[in-house]
């Protein structure tokens, strides 16, 4: 008798029977048998078996999902939605992002006036009871309890069933409905030059994204090859190498960004008009503002990669496999490139990975302080900058940004924790 | 140690001096100039401005002779923004202001970090971890401009019930007026030293000696603050140097959202006024700071852990 497989073709023994050999059962196997087997498990590569243990991390699938969402409505969106981020909507300036309908709009309008008018009567009147004409400070109150009058209107509302519709239009734009034409509405309302912050949204959105992901490349460019020479080589160069390091580590980064950005955008636009080349319109497709901060970042961040890479490096060049290919005389680029930098993947991903976000806060702290994209491109960073100066009266303005960006770097972040553990599950904790 | 301090130190002017070049240059690339503003002056004007202030020699005299002047402690005086104040003057009005905010940003985010890290650590696994985890990451992924500006339209916007807090930093206001600032500089240090607590208190207390100080008969708390807090604050305080750094360059957008008159908003201004002396007085004055702060965190860590042995720079 043969033994029984657990699994047609399994090399796996039938345990319970195990025992009842006979010698036929240590015969060779026939040729037959050899193409019928099956192995028990699928080989895995490393990538499979990460990508198997990051879909079991719901967390960061849910992160994934969520900067993939992002992507979609960084890129794709713009283009169905009919405005430009930089295009004026003459008549729709500073709309909110909800309405009323025009009905409602001439009832509310009937009984309180406008503001302008409102505030004349009450000040044409305080002028009658004075009989003089009234000082600025007194102006200035009447206005204010003009405007904090309005918040007896909510009853009104009540009464005759008004209720806020959701996006903004302007009046034209809700006649132009009316008309039976089909108006794009602004989502999320406009800002004060009448421009849709939707779009403005998706472009801020797209250039952080951008930045990020460029910024993490060019780090990981610098780093990976500094770090592999420095902890390759060792010895003397290497001792040189890491006080470089440990100089650009006590750099105070924020302000040599800061000066760095700003030194080198006019050098930028300098090169943009010198010529049509391929690298001249980039720059000018990108915004010299926009080069010169992933520079700056790429410049003064890869020092954490080239830390974490020597490291690496310096445990790997140890192994065998690294005297082995020194035996068959391959040469120092070759071994870093084909052997020592390949077996250090994981850590490079994750690193790269928790890079983008570090980019992406960078940037909008710049762009917050002004030194960061300039007008009329926007980030989210800027756009909340804009927003803080009319933040009581339009607080949705710095809002929406503000947790769009908290957002991205949250995905970002919990991704690239969710990449750790897949990728390397000994840093687990 | 000796020996370590003096190479400490050697390494520290070196990297002042690199700072200040660099700083130096980068500056110098930047076109425009002190001089320039609403009111264009006549070139004559200028010349002779350049002239008064030594801006007419070459870049790198310039930068010999401020180096010069550096070393007796001369950072020279402000060409426009507060004009021919001495700017060591400027940075002693407005350091303190920083600083005080810098400094109470970073003792909350200690004081409230490193505890809440050992509790998650002490409850892995039950909800009062993931709680506390999902809070720190959000914590860490909110630039604190954003925390900032919703403290601010939240805390001391238009509504009157919650309005507790003055919209615009002023020092005489007393305690008030430090809160949301400070709270809001600190959260992403807070979160950040949680964090880092946590997975270093969950490494301490898998050790042996953890088991050791179990099987002895000690009660909880003191396992977990004379046995494992000792040792899991080695990598938090690794961290802190940074940390500090990064905290008082942040405090640049919390100054911007609170008004708050402090050394970071000075900073950028000066840049966009192209105040040279301002702009290099400050910036070799952080790095200085910073540079100081990274030294006192290598000498904390002897004294959490007496193993380190500083001199051969075993980490």
């Amino acid at each position: 008798m043969t033994i029984k497989k657990a699994k047609f073709g399994s090399l796996q023994p039938d345990i319970e029977n195990l025992l009842d050999l006979t010698p036929e059962d240590f015969a060779p196997a026939t040729q037959e048998q050899k193409e019928g087997f099956i192995p028990d498990r699928e080989s895995t590569s490393y990538w499979k078996d990460a990508w198997r243990r990051l879909r079991q991390n719901k967390v960061s699938m849910a992160a994934l999902a969520v900067i993939i969402l992002l992507i979609l409505f960084a890129f794709i969106g713009p283009m169905f939605v009919p405005y430009g981020y930089d295009q004026f909507n003459r008549g729709a300036e500073n709309l909110y992002p909800w309405h009323y309908s025009l009905e409602d709009q001439a009832i509310l309008d009937g009984v309180l006036g406008s503001d302008d008018e409102r505030i004349e009567a009450a000040i044409a009147a305080a002028e009658k009871e004075k009989g003089s004409a009234l000082t600025s400070i007194e102006i200035a109150k009447i206005k204010a309890t003009a405007k904090a009058s309005k918040l007896d209107i909510d009853e009104f509302k009540k009464e005759h069933d008004i209720k806020l519709k959701p996006f903004g239009y302007s009046k034209s734009e809700l006649k132009r409905i009316e008309d039976g034409e089909k108006v794009f509405p602004h989502v999320c309302g406009t800002d004060k030059n009448g421009r849709d912050i939707m779009v403005r949204l998706m472009v801020g959105t797209r250039i952080s994204m951008l930045i990020g992901i460029c910024a993490a490349l060019l780090v990981l460019l610098i780093g990976a090859t500094y770090g592999s020479i420095s902890g390759f080589f060792g010895g003397k160069v290497d001792a040189v190498m890491q006080r470089f390091v440990e100089l650009i580590y006590s750099i105070p980064e924020m302000l040599v960004v800061l000066l760095l950005s700003t030194a080198l955008k006019p050098s930028l636009e300098n090169f943009q008009n010198s010529g049509s080349g391929f690298f001249q319109s980039l720059v000018g497709t990108l915004g010299p503002n926009l080069i010169s901060l992933f520079v700056a970042f790429g410049l003064l961040y890869w020092v954490t990669m080239a830390r974490i890479i020597r490291g690496q490096i310096l445990q790997l060049k140890e192994q065998e496999f690294v005297t082995a290919a020194k035996a068959l005389g391959a040469g120092s680029g070759r071994i870093i490139k084909r052997h020592l930098l390949p077996n250090c993947i994981g850590q490079i991903v994750v690193t790269t990975c928790l890079q983008i976000p570090a980019a992406i806060f960078l940037e909008s702290f710049m762009s917050f302080l002004g030194v960061g994209v300039s007008s009329p491109m926007t980030s989210l960073g800027s756009m909340a900058s804009d927003a803080l100066g009319g933040v009581q009266t339009y607080g949705y303005r710095l809002v929406i940004p503000a947790l769009l960006l908290s957002i991205m770097i949250l995905a970002f972040n919990l991704f690239g924790d969710g990449l750790r553990d897949a990728l390397d599950p000994r840093l687990k904790k | 140690m000796a020996k370590y301090t003096i190479k400490r130190l050697g390494m520290a002017f070196i990297t002042l001096l690199f700072v200040a070049c660099l700083t130096f240059l980068l500056m110098n690339s930047i076109p425009g100039s002190p001089w320039l503003s609403d009111k264009n002056p006549p070139q004559a004007t200028i010349d002779a401005l350049n002239e008064k202030y030594g801006l007419d020699k070459p870049v790198a005299v310039q930068l010999g002779k401020y180096l010069k002047n550096l070393a007796q402690g001369d950072m020279g005086v402000s060409l426009k923004m507060q004009k021919n104040r001495p700017v060591i003057e400027i940075i002693k009005d407005m350091f303190p202001v920083s600083a005080k905010i810098g400094f109470f940003a970073i003792l909350w985010a200690i004081v409230v970090g490193v505890p809440l890290g050992c509790i998650a650590a002490y409850n892995r696994g039950k909800w009062v971890d993931s709680f506390l985890r999902i809070i720190c990451t959000i914590g860490i992924s909110m630039p604190s401009f954003v925390v900032a500006s919703l403290l601010l339209t939240t805390f001391a916007g238009t509504n009157e019930a919650l309005r507790l807090f003055p919209t615009i930093f002023d020092a005489k206001l007393g305690v008030n007026t430090y809160i949301l600032p400070c709270f809001a500089l600190g959260l992403y240090p807070m979160c950040y030293t949680a964090r880092q607590a946590r997975s270093s208190m969950l490494d301490a207390l898998g050790q042996d000696y953890i088991k050791t100080a179990r099987a002895k008969g000690l009660k909880n708390p003191s396992i977990i603050f004379k046995h494992a807090l000792r040792n899991a604050l080695i990598p938090v305080i690794t961290y802190l140097g940074p940390q500090v750094a990064f905290t008082f360059c942040g405090g640049f957008v919390v100054e911007k959202v609170f008004s708050v008159p402090g050394l970071g908003r000075y900073f950028i201004q000066s840049i966009s006024n192209r105040d040279y002396p301002v702009i290099m007085g400050t910036t070799v004055f952080l790095a200085a700071f910073i540079i100081l702060m990274n030294f006192l965190v290598d000498v904390l860590y002897k004294v959490v852990d007496p193993r380190i042995n500083l001199a051969e720079g075993g980490k």
